[in-house]
């Protein structure tokens, strides 16, 4: 019986020390739930959009996240943190998206919206232009250009419509994917800007054959 | 032609000079063994005292093994090469004598040398005094090796494994039933090859503890404790699991000679111990997990 406690002293000991010490507990943040966001990101206005999920381990994972923190008036930052899987799992659907922003006056709002909507209809960051459509369509001002492509929209162009929209789910607290669902996990702006991560979630493929004939070639015959 | 003449005779220069450094070494034992003066210092018959003999040339072994680390590279001038294989051959041998010094104080340390070997010839003795002397030449060419010719993380490292060895050798009276002191004095074999087997699996532990790659000592020491550590944990795992898979129980009491019984144990005891540190190597040295950042 002694024998088993002293073990487990050991590896009591033996994990607090790994944990402590680990390169992993420095220099990374850790966020259980989206609250968490609200620290890491300074300044107003900003919006912080969910550009990438990536989850290591062989039997216990560790979900991590990558943000890019948008402030309008400077170059974006990102931001990885480590998270939970409760949390990974529930923000998933929103990749792509805008999953926090605090507007001028401070407050703060997580609805996923679609990247840029604090900056829609900021008379301070654009105007609202008539398309050849017809419908009136949201362009920055030349001096904030590159914001587009910070956000990601490719060759997204916002409406008023979708203003209109983004205030209602705003209020209602309520998700919002586009008008035509483009943004989120399964939107087709963000298929094809975070590509990568759809890359990483093909199943790997392997052909025994080549894998066998690479392996000996490798090792045997090189 | 010349030219491969040239490179011969440097290498025959440096044979002498690897002999210089062996005598220098002779004299230096008898700093550190005053009562060994008579025997080092006349002629040396080997089959006089057999268990002397294992003492004394287990330290040449010693000494050979951490020549073996040092390297002369003639490219960067014949006197500057020479200076350095000469400097770091000193520093070598100045801190395996000392390591041996401490480190028979802390096992040896009810027992003389001038009694146990001179005297008594005890086997047990000069069977755990070789393994000692070679366990801590292997230790010191692996620090040898990470402190990469700067003295001052050679002293750092030093320091920290005669801690972590002398911790290791005060772990034998939980791992094994021999009573070290009163079988040593009974001049028990078993006794001997049992202790040796353990500290050849603490030093094989210990090397695969030291062995990473280092940028900042203060790391690399805590990286050094965790994974001695994870080979605290590891070990008893092995052992259980040989225990379990060949079915292995101390023999029963059947009247049969004590020493011989002690000599089958001892074997066994070195024999699983030695098995399970190689083995427990493997876990804390040899899975790479590379980075645990993730890549986005």
């Amino acid at each position: 019986m002694n024998k088993f406690i002293g073990y487990g002293i050991l590896l009591l000991i033996y994990l607090g020390l790994s944990k402590s010490l680990s390169p992993s507990e420095f220099g990374i943040s850790y966020i259980s739930q989206k609250e968490g966001l609200s620290k890491l990101v300074t300044g107003i206005p900003v919006s912080v959009i969910l550009t990438d999920i990536h989850s290591i381990g062989f039997i216990i994972k560790t979900y991590y996240h990558k943000y890019k923190v948008i402030h309008g008036q400077q170059a974006f930052e990102e931001v990885i943190v480590r998270t939970s899987r409760l949390y990974s799992d529930q923000i998933k659907p929103y990749l792509g998206m805008s999953v926090f922003r605090r507007f001028r006056d401070g407050t703060e709002n997580y609805t996923p919206l679609p990247p840029g909507s604090i900056f829609i209809g900021d008379k301070s960051f654009g105007n609202w232009i008539n398309h050849e459509s017809g419908e009136k369509v949201w362009r920055f001002f030349r001096v904030y250009r590159q914001i587009p492509n910070y956000l990601g929209w490719i060759d997204y162009v916002p409406n008023f419509k979708t203003y209109n929209q983004i205030q209602i789910s705003l209020q209602q607290n309520k998700p919002f994917l586009g008008l035509n669902e483009e943004f989120g996990i399964n939107g087709s702006i963000t298929k094809k800007k975070y590509s990568q991560y759809f890359e990483r979630q093909k199943p790997n493929e392997i052909e025994v054959d080549k894998l066998l004939k690479n392996y000996l070639k490798e090792n045997f015959i090189n | 032609m010349n030219e491969i003449f040239d490179k011969l005779l440097i290498r025959i220069l440096f044979t002498i000079f690897i002999c210089i450094a062996l005598f220098l070494y002779k004299y230096a034992h008898i700093l550190f063994y005053p009562s060994h003066k008579k025997q080092v210092l006349k002629r040396i018959y080997t089959s006089e005292n057999y268990v002397d003999t294992l003492h004394f040339f287990a330290r040449l072994i010693g000494i050979s093994l951490i020549f073996s680390t040092l390297e002369f590279n003639e490219y960067i001038g014949i006197s500057v090469s020479t200076f350095h294989f000469f400097l770091w051959s000193i520093i070598g041998l100045s801190f395996y004598l000392l390591s041996i010094y401490i480190i028979e104080n802390i096992i040896f340390y009810n027992f003389e040398y001038k009694d146990e070997v001179l005297k008594k010839m005890n086997p047990a003795y000069g069977l755990v005094s070789f393994s000692n002397a070679l366990c801590l030449a292997f230790l010191l060419k692996t620090i040898f090796k990470e402190s990469e010719n700067s003295i001052i993380i050679l002293i750092i490292l030093w320091l920290f494994s005669l801690v972590l060895y002398g911790l290791s050798i005060k772990l034998y009276k939980f791992l094994s039933p021999l009573a070290f002191n009163s079988l040593m004095i009974q001049k028990n074999l078993g006794l001997g090859i049992s202790f040796s087997g353990f500290l050849f699996g603490n030093m094989v532990i210990l090397r695969s503890a030291f062995s990473h790659e280092h940028h900042e000592i203060q790391s690399y020491l805590v990286l050094v404790v965790l994974k001695t550590l994870l080979g605290v944990l590891i070990l008893p795992l092995f052992q259980k699991g040989i225990h379990y898979v060949f079915k292995l129980q101390a023999s029963p009491d059947n009247g049969a000679n004590e020493s011989i019984t002690h000599l089958g144990h001892g074997i066994y005891e070195a024999a699983v111990y030695l098995t399970c540190a190689l083995l427990t190597s493997i876990i804390i040295s040899q899975i790479h997990f590379g980075t645990i950042y993730p890549f986005f």
